[in-house]
């Protein structure tokens, strides 16, 4: 298979078996997507360093390895985005910010060197919102509609992967930094467990809430990449020793005797739009009709999780940025500079009173699952599609109720931050005007595998994961 | 810039905001003291929402392992 085309088309799985039948090479798909590249990105802008010449040559060292039977596993040969707040060895780093302008690491973040020992060919350095804050607007354009948000904070590594330029990324989650994108872009996006994949060498934000994760077209493949970059890292003190299990084995098991919850009074709340709303009891009747069970729940202390992640987010990012914030601070975006001059003057009687309601609602939603013998909740990801970007802090025109889209964004992406549990976003459908939908799982601390097998389940029954939009190719 | 629910926003003027910030060293233009005037009257508030549960029987997410890991 040399087709490029065909090439860039195949998920992160079909390449792996495409490459082990001997009908491609790891060279021929890095060269697809530089390909790629070099077609979409006057357009899309998803990429701030495209280290074209290492790719190559990463991709001939991964052939000769298949060829030598040395194979590393599933990402061998592959090529991946990596957002740029990770630092990769001798590879341009900026975080999005002329802050870090020209910065290059002298050693890997720990999921780039996951990434190299599992044979990825690191493709780009992805866009992203300046330090992943999601307060400035980055460069990278949407493929589904030009003028519309794109998602973010890992803005890039989304758009990298819908255009296929990619065949899955690294994404940042601090609040819905890899969620928010999946559910615009149509992809799987997860935030794993708190401590699952090691931030050492990742630009932090927030260091209580922060998280890293794969961005893929499935979720097999999704499963794929987190196999490869969980690890416990001495390096990162907030890193889990629970040990990496496979995430593959049970992914077609099927959801039948699996419990699925879902506080309707929340997650549906007035702000989600009728298209979005639809889709979501559409996945819920159809997880029901394979064997899951629904139960209606209630959890109040999802009212606590904006204030209070917030908070903690504004206090932490402020207490990274203070020292730079007085030497470089006229080199930072005027919106990102405002909200760290913002959480130096919110008081540590406030961020300490926001862990404790951290640790309520954390106690609160292990009860919950304990209780109702849950394997999962289930909401949508976004409340609406994304919006235009004119529109992205102006009050929402659709209803009255008293937020812009942006604040919307994160109604049902905060909680899963703050609790440190795994949560998933992937695709069910498209809204009147053709953006993508996107649905989440919250599991239990440690079981991403659960929720494989769940989007799996769903996904098998749908094509709404293969859409793509059209007119970036035209 | 915040993120708040409150519904009482805080009265706070602006030369507070141009003191606290002087003296912790930020430099605030007026344009942006008078930004950070309106978030803070915004932010400040806001801690009434986790505030209304209980979190007496809460310590603060807080964890520290004194093991040394090599």
């Amino acid at each position: 298979m040399t087709n490029p085309s065909a090439l860039i088309n195949l998920s992160i799985s079909e390449a792996a078996a495409t490459l082990r039948q001997g009908e491609t090479s790891s060279l021929a798909l890095t060269e697809a997507s530089l390909a790629r590249i070099q077609q979409t990105e006057a357009t899309v802008n998803a990429y701030a360093t495209v280290p074209a010449e290492l790719a190559l040559e990463a991709a001939r060292q991964a052939d000769a390895e298949l060829a030598a039977g040395n194979d590393r596993g599933p990402l061998h040969g592959i090529p991946i985005g990596v957002k740029d707040i990770c630092y990769t060895k001798g590879v341009v780093t900026e975080a999005g910010s002329k802050v870090m302008e020209g910065f290059v690491p002298d050693y890997d973040s720990t999921v780039v060197r996951k990434l190299n020992e599992a044979g990825a060919i690191m493709i780009g350095k992805t866009r992203c919102h300046e330090f992943a804050y999601g307060v400035n607007e980055p460069p990278t354009r949407s493929p589904w509609e030009l003028n519309s948000y794109p998602g973010g904070s890992s803005t890039g590594s989304g758009v990298a992967v819908t255009v296929r330029s990619a065949y899955g990324a690294i994404g940042t989650d601090t609040g819905g930094s890899i969620r928010i994108p999946a559910s615009f872009n149509n992809l799987v996006g997860l935030k794993p467990t708190y401590g699952r994949v090691s931030a050492y060498g990742v630009v932090p934000l927030s260091w209580t809430l922060d998280h890293v994760g794969p961005m893929t077209r499935t979720v097999l493949d999704n499963a794929l990449m987190l196999g490869a970059i969980a690890s416990h890292d001495v390096n990162d003190a907030t890193s889990a020793r629970e040990p990496v299990p496979d995430y593959i084995a049970g992914i077609q098991d099927g959801v039948d005797g699996t419990r699925i919850g879902i506080d309707r009074e929340y997650v549906l709340y007035p702000g989600v739009v009728d298209d979005v709303r639809a889709a979501t009891e559409s996945v819920i009747s159809e997880l029901a009709d394979m064997g899951a069970e629904i139960v209606e729940i209630s959890l109040p202390e999802f009212e606590l999780t904006p204030e209070t992640l917030f908070t903690i987010m504004m206090v932490e990012a402020s207490t990274y940025h203070r020292q730079m914030l007085r030497e470089k601070g006229d080199l930072y975006d005027p919106t990102t500079r405002a909200t760290l001059q913002l959480g130096e003057l919110v008081p540590g009687t406030h961020y300490v009173t926001s862990l404790r309601a951290a640790q309520r609602y954390r106690s609160a939603m292990r009860d919950l699952f304990q209780r109702e013998q849950l394997d999962a909740l289930i909401s949508p990801t976004m409340p609406l599609p994304t919006a235009l970007l004119s529109e992205l802090h102006q009050p929402r025109r659709d209803m009255d109720i008293g937020e812009t889209p942006m604040i919307s964004y994160i109604h049902h992406t905060f909680s899963a931050n703050l609790g440190g549990q795994p949560a998933i976003s992937a695709p069910c459908g498209f809204s009147s005007a053709g953006l993508p939908i996107g649905y989440q799982l919250m599991g239990r601390p440690f079981d991403e595998a659960m929720l494989f097998r769940i989007a799996w389940a769903y996904e098998q029954a749908h094509d709404w994961h293969q859409r793509q939009p059209t007119h970036v190719y035209d | 810039m915040s993120y708040g629910r409150s519904k009482s926003d805080l009265k706070i003027e602006a030369d507070q905001v141009a003191w606290l910030a002087q003296l912790l060293g930020l430099d605030a233009t007026p344009e942006e003291t008078a930004a950070l005037t309106a978030a803070l009257s915004h932010q400040l508030p806001s801690i009434e929402v986790p505030e209304r549960f209980d979190l007496r029987d809460y310590p603060p997410i807080l964890s520290m392992d004194a093991k040394w890991y090599d």
